[in-house]
C-alpha cells in the first residue's frame, strides 16, 4: 500500500452537456506566485493563496468569530444566495458576499462594521419572518444556525404580523425512512440539493417553484430519497428542516458529550464525533478530515452505533456449564479456557480482520504463551479474501471491505486463514464485532473473543461454543486501524464502557496473574 | 409516450443550434405543453431521458416557468393581464365578468375541462390595455361584451373539435 | 412640434405606420436597409465599437449602460484551458416583461429588420458569430414573424456565411422563455437560454467573461439593437446631437393607463413628463395624480414633480429612474395603495426566490398592503414598510430587490395621507368601497 495520498484540488470542468453555474469561475490563480498577495480584514494584513475567497482567506487565518453564512458550505458549489456572509469591501458600491468574492491584493475587508451588522439582522429579519417557532419541539435546537445567530446579530423583536407561510403537505413528510423534512422550517440555503446534485451525483433532491413558496421535495416522489449518505444532509441543514429519523426525539442536543473517534464499518475509516449522554451513544457525526472522508460519511457507518447499542451485546464473560451459558468472573472463565485449551491437540487463534494494530500485535506475540500452548494464528476478514477485493463501492465513501483494519492485521506479519477454513480442535476467535465468521465444523470447540451479540452466540456454526470473552468495541477503546489509503488512524475512547468487558489487554494481564 | 414523434423531429431539427443539451429543455417543455395541455411527471422523465438530463433538473426547469402547467388545464385558457396598465382600464371587472361567464374562479378550470380561467402579469400590451390571451392569441383593447364573445366563440369551436387560440402556429414550423 | 430639439428625426419609427413595413423588401426600399450592415462590415470591428461609442448611445433595457463601453468590454481572442479560441454569443434581451413596457413589441412586428441588422453589425464589432434572442414566452405571433424576418434575411444573404462578400459569418437563433419576469435580467436570461431556471447569476464573474453556455457574451436590448443601423447609417454625430450631453438619440416611450391616446411614442429626452402626457392626448377620466416614469419598478412622482425632463440623468437627480421607458399615468379616481398593493403582487409573484431579503421581504410587503387594504393597517406598518425596504435594497444578488422597494417606497413617501386614510377609516370597506382587494391568486401556478 503506497503511503503517497495526493489529494487533488480539482478545477470546475465544463461539462458540455449540461453547465452547472453555481460556481463562479475565478481567473486561473497562480499559486506559486511571490511574494504573496495581501489583504487587509478588520485592520490586520494576511498573507493568502492566490484563488482563494475573502471567506477561505478567513477561515484559514481563524480571523477571530466566524462570518455567519447559511448557504456556502465547505464541500459544496458555491451559491452566494442567502446573503448572510456579505460583508464590506472598501472601495466597492455594495456589500460582497465573502463566500464568493475572490480576495485581491489589496483588498480591505470589514466584517464586523455597523453596515455589515445592519445586513446580517436584515437577513435575521427576513428569515424568521415565515419560520415557525418550533425550537420547543426541534431536534435542531442548541446547534442549529438560525439560533446561533439570531443570538448574535438578530432582531430581538419581529414586526412580521401576517400569517406564517405554511406548506400544509410538507409540515412533517418522510422522504425516505431516514430522513423527515419540515418544511416550514427550511430556509431554501439549497445546501441539500447541491448535494445531492453535486457531491452524491444522485439529484434526488429537487426545489421546486420559485420565490417564497419554494419547495424541496425528492424528485421522484415514488422512490423518495435514494442515495446512501441521507445522514450528511442533517448534519449541514443550517435548520431543523431536515432531521435524521434515527435520532428524532431521542436526545437534546445540549445533553451530548462529544468525543472524537473513527467509524470501523468499512476500511475507509472515516473520522466520526460520538455524541454520547452517560455513556450511551446517540449517533454519529463525521468529522472533517481532507485526507480520508473529506465532509462526509455514509448511512451505514452512520447508523453503525445501534450494533454496539444493541441491548443483546454479551458484556459479561460467559462460560458454558451443562449446555447452558452462564455469566462468571474473568478468573474463572480464562482458568476453564486454558484447561479447554491444553488438552487441545491443536489450537488456532483467528484474529478478525477488526482488531486494533495493537490487539492484533498482542494476540500474535504474546497470547499463545500466555495460555502456555502454541498456536497458528491468522487472519479472517469475511467480505474479501485478498486486498485486491477492495474496492470502492461509489465514487464518495464506501467500500467493499467492512472491516477497517485488514491492512493493519496483515501489517503485523499474520496470514490469511486457508481457504477461510478452521480445521483445528479448538479455535478461539477474536474479532470487534465487524469481520465475518470462518467456515467451521459443527463439533469444533470454539471460544470467542471479543464484541459478539448473543444470537450470534447461539446461531453460530459450530454449536460448541465453549465461552465468549467479552470485548470493547471501537468507540470504548484506544486503538489504532489502517485504513483503505494506507494512513494510519489512532483513536481514544470515546465512551466508556459500562459492562464488564474488558480490552484485549486487560485480559492478557487477568491470564498472566493466572499463571 | 408524452413525446411523439413529430415532438422528437422537431427538437432533433434545431439540435444544431445549441452548443448543450440542457438548452433544448425549455423548447422541449413548450411542445409538450402545446401537445397535451399539461406537463405531467411522467412526461418530464421523458424529457430527461430523451436530453440525457436528470429528472430532477427537469422539474426544477418546469415548475419555475409560469407557463408550463403542472395540472390538467382546460382546452381554453383564458388568461387576463391583471398588472397595473391593465388594472387602471379595468382588468379586475374584465376577470370578475369572466368569472361569472364561466362558473369558476380565477385559477380554475370548468368542470367540463373546456376553459381554465388564469390572472397573468403584463403582457406587454399595454398601450391596448385590457388585453388577455386565449391560449397563444392575443386580445387587445378587451371590453366586457367582447370579452363573453370570446368566450363563447371559443365554447363553440371547442364542441365542434376545433382548436382555440392558436391561429399562428403551423404544423411542423418551428417555432 | 414641441418637441425643442431641431435635430429630432424619427430613429426607430419613421414608417411603422405604413403597411408592409415589416417586410424585407420594404426595409430595404425605404428604410436604408441593411445599409448600415454593409457599411460597418467595411470598417474594423474597433472603428464600429468606436462609432457607437461617441453616438452615446445607452443601454435601453432599463440600465442605461452606454452601448459602446459594454462592447469594449468584450474579450479580444478568449482562449480556454486548453489554448482553443472560445466563441463569442451576443444576445438580444426580448424578455420584454416590465409593467408598462411595450416598445420591444412594436419593433418585433413593425421593423424586425431593423433590429436583426443591428444585431448583425454588434456581432462584427465584438467578432461574435452567433447570436441568440431570447423572446418572452407568451409572445407566439412575434416570435414567429420575427423567425419570417430571420429566414427572409438569410434568403437574402444578409445572415449565414460571407455576409455581402465580406467573409464575416453570423447565425441567428431565437429561443423562447416561459414566463419569467426575472429572465429579463441580463445572468438571469442567460441561466434560462441554457435551458435552466431563471436565477440570477451573482457577478464577479461578469457576462463578457462568462455569460451563455459559459463563453463570453454580450446582452443588449431590441431597442439598442434596433438604433445601430441608424447610428452607422446616417452616422454617430447626427444621433448624438439629437440626444443630450451624455446620452444620445431618441427614445421610444409607451404611454399607458389613464391617458387618452396611450401608445408608443418615438420621442426626444428632453421633454417633461407633462409633455409627454400632452402628446398622448392628455389624461382620462379624471386629473393626474402620479405618474410613474420608467416602468413599474421606477419611484412614483405625484402630479406636481411632473415638470422634470425625462433624461437619464434629470430623472436619476428627481429620486426615480429612466428605465425602460414605460410611462404610465395615473388619474385621482386611483387609491394609490391599491395600485401598489397591485404591484407588490407582481413583485411576490415574480421573485426567483435565491436571496433571503427579496424571497421573503416581497411576500411580506405584499402581504402588508393587503391588510392595509383591508382595513387591518397600524401608524408603525408605515415606518416599518421604510424598513424593509432599507433592508432589501442593494444588498441582494441582482436589482429585483430594489425594484421592489422603488414602487412601495415612493407611495408610502409621497402619498402618506392615502395611507393615514386607510388606516383610521378601516380599509377599503370602511372607505365605501363595496368590495375590498382582490385576493385571488395568480395564475395557475399557487
Amino acid at each position: 500500500m503506497s503511503n503517497n495520498l495526493e489529494i487533488e484540488i480539482k478545477k470546475p470542468k465544463l461539462d458540455l452537456n449540461y453547465t452547472s453555474d453555481k460556481k463562479p469561475v475565478h481567473s486561473d490563480a497562480n499559486p506559486d506566485v511571490k511574494p504573496l498577495p495581501k489583504v487587509t480584514i478588520d485592520g490586520k494584513t494576511y498573507e493568502f493563496r492566490p484563488g482563494d475567497t475573502i471567506m477561505q482567506v478567513a477561515e484559514r487565518m481563524k480571523v477571530h468569530e466566524e462570518i455567519p453564512r447559511y448557504c456556502y458550505h465547505p464541500g459544496m458549489p458555491i451559491a452566494g444566495t442567502c446573503r448572510m456572509c456579505t460583508v464590506e469591501v472598501e472601495k466597492a458600491p455594495k456589500l460582497m458576499t465573502s463566500c464568493s468574492t475572490p480576495a485581491a491584493d489589496g483588498m480591505v475587508v470589514h466584517t464586523r462594521s455597523e453596515k455589515v451588522l445592519k445586513s446580517r439582522t436584515g437577513v435575521m429579519d427576513f428569515l424568521l419572518t415565515n419560520h415557525p417557532l418550533d425550537c420547543p419541539v426541534c431536534d435542531k435546537a442548541g446547534e442549529c444556525d438560525l439560533q446561533d445567530y439570531n443570538f448574535e446579530y438578530g432582531p430581538s423583536k419581529s414586526n412580521f404580523k401576517e400569517e406564517k407561510r405554511v406548506y400544509v403537505d410538507a409540515t412533517t413528510k418522510k422522504l425516505s425512512d431516514k430522513i423527515t423534512l419540515n418544511m416550514n422550517r427550511c430556509v431554501h440555503c439549497e445546501r441539500c440539493v447541491r448535494f445531492t446534485d453535486d457531491v452524491t451525483k444522485t439529484n434526488d433532491l429537487v426545489m421546486v417553484n420559485r420565490g417564497w413558496h419554494k419547495e424541496l421535495e425528492a424528485t421522484d416522489p415514488e422512490k423518495g430519497l435514494t442515495n446512501d449518505y441521507q445522514g450528511c444532509l442533517t448534519d449541514f441543514c443550517p435548520v431543523g428542516a431536515l432531521t435524521m429519523n434515527d435520532f428524532r426525539f431521542k436526545k437534546r442536543s445540549w445533553f451530548l458529550t462529544k468525543k472524537a473517534s473513527v467509524c470501523d464499518r468499512c476500511s475507509k475509516g472515516c473520522n466520526i464525533e460520538v455524541h454520547s449522554d452517560a455513556d450511551i451513544v446517540y449517533r454519529y457525526i463525521p468529522i472533517f478530515n481532507e485526507m480520508v472522508n473529506g465532509h462526509w460519511m455514509c448511512d451505514e457507518g452512520r447508523t453503525s452505533y445501534n450494533d454496539f447499542m444493541n441491548p443483546m451485546r454479551v458484556i459479561a464473560p460467559l462460560m458454558k456449564h451443562e449446555g447452558e451459558f452462564h455469566a462468571t468472573s474473568f478468573e474463572t472463565l480464562l482458568t476453564d479456557i486454558k484447561k479447554h485449551v491444553r488438552e487441545a491437540s491443536s489450537v488456532e487463534l483467528v484474529v478478525g480482520t477488526d482488531a486494533t494494530r495493537e490487539e492484533a500485535a498482542l494476540l500474535k506475540d504474546k497470547v499463545p504463551a500466555l495460555f502456555g500452548k502454541s498456536m497458528n494464528v491468522s487472519y479472517h476478514n469475511g467480505f474479501i479474501s485478498s486486498l485486491a477485493e477492495d474496492k470502492k463501492l461509489d465514487h464518495m465513501l464506501r467500500m467493499t471491505d467492512k472491516t477497517p483494519n485488514t491492512r493493519g492485521v496483515e501489517e503485523q506479519g499474520l496470514l490469511a486463514l486457508k481457504n477461510g477454513e478452521v480445521t483445528s480442535d479448538v479455535v478461539i476467535f477474536f474479532r470487534n464485532g465487524r469481520a465475518g465468521i470462518p467456515k467451521m465444523k459443527a463439533n469444533q470447540k470454539v471460544i470467542l473473543w471479543g464484541v459478539w451479540t448473543i444470537d450470534e452466540v447461539k446461531n453460530f456454526p459450530s454449536q460448541n461454543v465453549l465461552a465468549v470473552i467479552p470485548g470493547l468495541a471501537t468507540i470504548e477503546k484506544a486503538g489504532s486501524y489502517k485504513n483503505a489509503d494506507g494512513i494510519v488512524q489512532k483513536f481514544h475512547p470515546a465512551i466508556t464502557h459500562r459492562g464488564s468487558a474488558l480490552s484485549a489487554h486487560q485480559v492478557a494481564d487477568v491470564l498472566k496473574s493466572l499463571n | 409516450m408524452a413525446l411523439s414523434e413529430k415532438i422528437k423531429k422537431t427538437i432533433n431539427g434545431i439540435r444544431h443550434q445549441f452548443p448543450t443539451e440542457q438548452a433544448l429543455l425549455i423548447p422541449l417543455l413548450h411542445e409538450i405543453q402545446n401537445d397535451h395541455g399539461w406537463v405531467s411527471l411522467d412526461a418530464m422523465k421523458e424529457a430527461g431521458e430523451f436530453l440525457n438530463l436528470p429528472l430532477s433538473k427537469v422539474r426544477e426547469v418546469a415548475s419555475f416557468y409560469t407557463m408550463f402547467k403542472l395540472h390538467p388545464q382546460g382546452k381554453v385558457d383564458v388568461q387576463i393581464c391583471t398588472n397595473i396598465s391593465c388594472w387602471l382600464n379595468g382588468a379586475d371587472k374584465l376577470v370578475s365578468c369572466a368569472e361569472k361567464r364561466l362558473g369558476v374562479h380565477a385559477g380554475q378550470t370548468t368542470k367540463d375541462s373546456c376553459f381554465t380561467l388564469t390572472q397573468v402579469e403584463c403582457l406587454a400590451s399595454c398601450g391596448t390595455a385590457p388585453a388577455i390571451m386565449m391560449n397563444e392569441d392575443y386580445y387587445e383593447n378587451v371590453t366586457e361584451a367582447q370579452l363573453v364573445e370570446l368566450i363563447n366563440q371559443a365554447e363553440k369551436d371547442v364542441a365542434t373539435n376545433k382548436t382555440v387560440g392558436k391561429s399562428t402556429r403551423q404544423d411542423g414550423v418551428w417555432p | 412640434m414641441m418637441y425643442n430639439n431641431e435635430h429630432f428625426e424619427p430613429v426607430i419609427t419613421p414608417n411603422v405606420q405604413r403597411p408592409g413595413c415589416e417586410t424585407l423588401d420594404f426595409y430595404i426600399t425605404n428604410e436604408n436597409g441593411y445599409k448600415g450592415l454593409e457599411k460597418a462590415l467595411k470598417m474594423k470591428p474597433a472603428e464600429v465599437i468606436d462609432e457607437v461609442k461617441k453616438s452615446n448611445l445607452r443601454g435601453r433595457g432599463g440600465a442605461g449602460f452606454p452601448t459602446g463601453m459594454k462592447w469594449s468590454f468584450m474579450p479580444a481572442n478568449p482562449v480556454d484551458a486548453n489554448g482553443n479560441l472560445k466563441p463569442k454569443y451576443l444576445v438580444c434581451n426580448a424578455d420584454e416583461g416590465e409593467p408598462g413596457t411595450f416598445k420591444d413589441r412594436l419593433i418585433f412586428t413593425k421593423t424586425p429588420h431593423r433590429m436583426i441588422e443591428g444585431m448583425i453589425i454588434a456581432g462584427h464589432a465584438i467578432a461574435s458569430n452567433k447570436g441568440f434572442i431570447y423572446v418572452r414566452g407568451e409572445w407566439f405571433k412575434e416570435t414567429r414573424l420575427m423567425q419570417k424576418a430571420i429566414d427572409d434575411a438569410y434568403a437574402k444573404g444578409f445572415l449565414g456565411k460571407n455576409i455581402l462578400g465580406s467573409g464575416f459569418d453570423f447565425d441567428l437563433v431565437v429561443y423562447k422563455g416561459a414566463g419569467a419576469y426575472i429572465c429579463g435580467e441580463e445572468t438571469a436570461l442567460l441561466n434560462s437560454l441554457e435551458g435552466k431556471r431563471g436565477e440570477p447569476r451573482l457577478k464577479p464573474p461578469f457576462p463578457a467573461q462568462v455569460g451563455a453556455y459559459g463563453m463570453p457574451s454580450c446582452v443588449n436590448n431590441v431597442e439598442t439593437f434596433a438604433a445601430v443601423p441608424y447610428i452607422l447609417v446616417k452616422g454617430w454625430e447626427k444621433y448624438a446631437k439629437m440626444g443630450t450631453e451624455r446620452s444620445g438619440g431618441t427614445r421610444l416611450i409607451g404611454v399607458s393607463g389613464h391617458v387618452n391616446r396611450p401608445a408608443v411614442y418615438e420621442l426626444p429626452m428632453n421633454l417633461s413628463i407633462n409633455d409627454i402626457i400632452e402628446i398622448a392626448g392628455g389624461v382620462k377620466g379624471g386629473k393626474l395624480k402620479a405618474v410613474i416614469p420608467g416602468g413599474a419598478s421606477a419611484p412614483m412622482l405625484r402630479a406636481d414633480e411632473c415638470t422634470v425632463l425625462t433624461d437619464y440623468d434629470s430623472l436619476a437627480k428627481a429620486g426615480t429612474m429612466a428605465g425602460s421607458g414605460g410611462v404610465i399615468v395615473l388619474n385621482d379616481t386611483v387609491n394609490i395603495v391599491e395600485a401598489t398593493y397591485t404591484l407588490l403582487k407582481f413583485y411576490e409573484h415574480e421573485s426567483c426566490g435565491q436571496c433571503s431579503q427579496c424571497r421573503e421581504g416581497s411576500h411580506w410587503l405584499a402581504r402588508m398592503f393587503k391588510r392595509i387594504l383591508d382595513g387591518g393597517g397600524t401608524q408603525d406598518d408605515l415606518d416599518y414598510i421604510a424598513k424593509i425596504c432599507g433592508n432589501m435594497a442593494g444588498q441582494t444578488i441582482c436589482a429585483f430587490a430594489d425594484a421592489v422597494t422603488g414602487p412601495a417606497l415612493s407611495s408610502v413617501r409621497k402619498f402618506r395621507e392615502e395611507f393615514e386614510e386607510l388606516i383610521h377609516k378601516g380599509g377599503l370597506l370602511g372607505m365605501g368601497r363595496q368590495e375590498s382587494v382582490s385576493h385571488k391568486l395568480v395564475g395557475a401556478h399557487v
